[in-house]
């Protein structure tokens, strides 16, 4: 049996916060599998192809875009179409989570005010969903390297770390937006146009070498920029991402982060009275 | 050691908004109108007021009042849904609170998939499920019901199953609000029985209700709420007495 203290000063310190929230996400560890479970399912249930629409979808999207672009490019579409692709699933799996993200705690009324659940469950429920949905997308990714005849090298071993760090991100922005959304509900439709504008200063459907030199410093100053280009190194380039590489989307990761859970830290009590 | 509750000073203040659905554009236009934000915030009142309380195990605890008198949200506070804004309550045991009636249940979803769903709202593993599932079912008397989703169920299956979840692995602390309303004779007097045994392992439950012969055929410690204060505590009869002077005046 738990000893639980309810109050305002159960909540001492932000680090406090952190190893509370930790132990309670592992105490609730089931909740969070069922609802990552029954995200996945609402969202292939009703058609007949089911879990293989998650395989088809990207692929078709990949196909279009690369068959697309390598004719704006005048690129060979083998090459183009494993960049676009490499780029795009991360890009996917942050944009999907920061969108419906906003709406993680708003929609989660009907438990929060029932049952005791900690917050943090339903933003890392989000994040969680679309970490699987990008597993599935890899999947098709590696199929189609394969009918492209692309090797495949060692390098593909740091993919999980790239993935831990996307995650890790992603989690600290849709928990901000989620607890922001709680206070100005009118933020999804900024986020939607906020993700539509990165989508094109992220070199995703370009690459980097098209910009001209003296803009890479604007372009660099974007967030997203460093986790696409991780992906970029180690699925396209298939080379190691340099170690500041690797050092600045850390950063990036940890801080996103902590500011997420900082604001959570701060709002955590009072969330309930405003939804 | 037993179960306990140990509430100190606790306050809990609400406030209504004049508009429940703000937005970052009315925030700007504030903002740039200088007009103050406080305007928003209108009607602060006290839903907890200077609440003290001592519940040990073996206590089958009534909360009565009337509407409005703060009883859900004292519950709701105990579960830790609310966190007060002064004073504090201390829990030891596990807290399972069933404040609506299928709360947390998935009406897509077979009443199977929900034993599991809303086991693990409650903080249990798929394992610790596993044992009591069979339990769950039988005392729920769903039959084949059980394979069929939630949606398609009547009002007394619903309590049914979620009373069958809550009691299943023996909480220590039991919170109920206003639960038996739609059960039948035969499912209530089994609920009132399973409700006995739970007392008898020295756990503790908590029940709001407005049926106070139901308060009577349960609890043995009674208290009375009105506007947010306890206004009398003690044994049931005399406690059902008084409030039943105090209101009908």
């Amino acid at each position: 049996m738990d000893f639980t203290i309810n109050g305002q000063y159960s909540k001492r310190s932000f680090l406090q916060f952190l190893k509370r929230n930790f132990k309670e996400l592992f105490i609730y560890r089931y909740a969070l599998k069922n609802f990552v479970n029954s995200n996945l399912q609402n969202r292939y249930r009703r058609s007949t192809l089911g879990f293989l629409w998650s395989l088809l979808n990207p692929l078709f999207s990949l196909i279009i875009l690369s068959v697309v672009f390598s004719l704006v490019y005048q690129v060979p579409i083998q090459d183009f179409g494993l960049y676009v692709f490499s780029g795009l699933i991360p890009w996917q799996m942050l944009s999907t989570s920061v969108l419906s993200g906003c709406n993680a705690l708003v929609s989660a009324e009907a438990f929060l005010k029932k049952v005791y659940v900690p917050k943090a469950i339903f933003p890392l429920m989000i994040t969680t969903t679309e970490v699987i949905n990008f597993f599935f997308s890899l999947i098709s990714l590696f199929i189609l390297a394969i009918i492209l005849g692309v090797r495949v090298g060692w390098v593909i071993l740091m993919l999980p770390f790239a993935i831990f760090l996307i995650f890790l991100f992603a989690s600290g922005i849709v928990l901000s937006v989620s607890v922001f959304t709680v206070y100005f509900r009118d933020l999804s439709h900024i986020t939607q146009v906020v993700t539509t504008g990165a989508f094109y200063v992220t070199p995703i459907i370009y690459k980097l070498d098209l910009i001209p030199q003296q803009y890479h410093f604007y372009l660099k100053l974007n967030p997203f920029f460093y986790f696409i280009n991780l992906f970029h190194r180690i699925l396209y380039d298939s080379i190691f991402p340099t170690w500041e590489e690797w050092g600045i989307s850390l950063g990036l990761a940890v801080a996103s982060f902590l500011f997420g859970a900082y604001l959570l830290y701060k709002k955590e009590t009072d969330i309930i009275y405003r939804l | 050691m037993n179960a306990l509750i140990d509430i100190q000073n606790v306050s809990l203040k609400f406030r209504i908004y004049r508009n429940p659905i703000p937005s970052l554009k009315e925030a700007f236009v504030n903002v740039v109108l200088r007009r103050s934000q406080k305007l928003d915030s209108v009607v602060e009142f006290y839903a907890l007021n200077n609440i003290s309380l001592n519940i040990s195990g073996g206590q089958r605890l009534g909360v009565i009042g009337m509407n409005g008198a703060g009883k859900s949200t004292l519950l709701k506070t105990i579960a830790g849904i609310y966190t007060p804004h002064t004073g504090r309550i201390l829990t030891y045991g596990h807290v399972t609170p069933m404040i609506e009636l299928g709360a947390g249940f998935d009406p897509e979803k077979t009443g199977l998939a929900n034993i599991y769903l809303n086991g693990a709202l409650f903080g249990k593993s798929q394992k610790e499920m596993k044992l009591v599932e069979k339990w769950i079912v039988d005392f729920s008397e769903l039959g084949d019901f059980i394979n069929l989703p939630v949606k398609y169920y009547s009002s007394g299956m619903y309590i049914r199953l979620a009373f069958s979840i809550a009691t299943a692995s023996s909480p220590d602390i039991l919170l109920m609000d206003e639960i038996f309303a739609a059960g039948d004779a035969h499912f209530t007097q089994k609920a009132y029985e399973r409700l006995r045994e739970l007392i008898d392992s020295s756990q503790i439950v908590v029940l709001v209700s407005h049926n106070l012969e139901e308060i009577k055929r349960i609890c043995n410690t009674v208290v009375v709420m009105d506007h947010g204060k306890i206004i009398g505590q003690g044994e049931p009869n005399e406690m059902i007495n008084f409030y039943l002077s105090s209101i009908i005046k």
